[in-house]
């Protein structure tokens, strides 16, 4: 097990401080076309393990540098869909390789954080959820490199046959 | 339990149990435990909270950001979690560090100081203050994490918990804007500055 719920959660959360940024009506299709995306990545098994972690920890860090710089993502350039597209999917995808759709269903919720975000931005705080997203980065970096660095019966299959 | 009304087993049991939920949840002081390491999110969140020195440096950093005003105010939080991530990495790889109990006693001592002494630090030089500091209670962490039971949850936790800590901090700083808030503050980073000469002393008897 490497954590493939807390990866997607992180990313998720992370596309929902980006999406708190734009405005209501794109935020929502976008974290609409997010859900979807990853509901659907979330029943495809092919994939390799390596490959889902890689593209969830890009499209996160992508994801985090849209919290930070929200012009970036300004919505004349269809950004928002697209980077709800590109996390829903690799969300789904990293989920695919531990768990299943219901899982992913259990995710989706952490979505939610764009409204406590968005009220933030409002309100001038913008800075709110660009601290939590740091602290979102720093989980990201821990996860992303314990498999690679501690050798935990978690990550390793308890019997060969 | 013969004899007995349902209600009256219950409380017989109920007052069986308590010793037990005592000794289950009983926190010792100022030390963490292997077994208070061994939990998932929920160890991860205490874990910070648990030490005194990491407890005492975390809110610092809120609060001499506090102190320090913008963009500092948050860009410290910013850079403190994310350095200390990097040092637990390099805790994790084992990578020779210099001795981590100084580093973190230091972290209290010298963050205590800037508050009491008012010291204003330029961006780059706080930034980078607190960022090598984060690299130690990183380290500290990383060293930590390879016996949990599940260390993708507790750095959930203790990250979440390390950022609520500089939150706090934060807010204790707001004081300032108010009458004579100032000078609490900087008795509290002078209590905190104590504090830090005393872990600092007890690192060095060991």
């Amino acid at each position: 097990m490497r954590g493939a719920a807390v990866a997607a959660g992180l990313l998720l959360a992370v596309l929902a401080f980006a999406l708190a940024f734009l405005p209501r009506h794109i935020a929502l299709v976008s974290g609409a076309i997010a859900a979807l995306a990853a509901l659907g990545a979330s029943t495809f098994h092919a994939v390799q393990v390596e490959i889902a972690f890689a593209g969830c920890w890009a499209s996160l860090v992508a994801t985090a540098a849209c919290v930070y710089w929200p012009r970036i993502a300004r919505p004349e350039r269809m950004a928002g869909p697209v980077l709800g597209a590109n996390a829903g999917l690799w969300a789904g995808l990293v989920v695919a390789t531990e768990a299943t759709g219901l899982t992913m269903l259990a995710v989706l919720p952490v979505m939610v954080l764009m409204l406590p975000a968005a009220w933030c931005d409002r309100r001038g705080w913008g800075v709110a959820p660009r601290v939590v997203t740091s602290w979102l980065l720093a989980v990201a970096l821990l996860v992303g490199a314990i498999p690679h660095l501690v050798i935990h019966p978690g990550y390793e299959p308890d019997h060969r046959l | 339990m013969q004899g007995l009304t349902g209600l009256q087993s219950i409380r017989k049991l109920r007052l069986a149990a308590y010793p037990g939920l005592l000794m289950a949840t009983a926190v010792p002081t100022f030390a963490h435990t292997a077994k208070s390491l061994s939990l998932g999110v929920a160890g991860g969140f205490l874990h910070p909270l648990s030490g005194p020195d990491h407890l005492l440096a975390m809110v610092a950093v809120g609060l001499w950001g506090a102190f320090l005003g913008r963009p500092l105010i948050y860009l410290l939080p910013v850079v403190f979690p994310t350095v200390m991530a990097v040092g637990g990495v390099l805790g994790m790889a084992r990578v020779p560090f210099p001795p981590v109990e100084y580093g973190i006693a230091l972290s209290v001592l010298v963050l205590g100081l800037a508050i009491l002494l008012r010291w204003r630090a330029p961006v780059w030089l706080a930034a980078g203050i607190v960022g090598v500091f984060g690299l130690f209670h990183g380290y500290a962490h990383g060293l930590e994490l390879p016996s949990m039971a599940n260390p993708v949850l507790f750095s959930l936790g203790f990250v979440l918990a390390t950022g609520m800590l500089h939150v706090l901090g934060i807010a204790l700083g707001m004081i300032r804007d108010r009458p004579r808030g100032e000078p609490v503050l900087r008795a509290i980073g002078g209590a905190i500055a104590l504090s830090g000469a005393f872990f600092l002393a007890a690192a060095a008897a060991v």
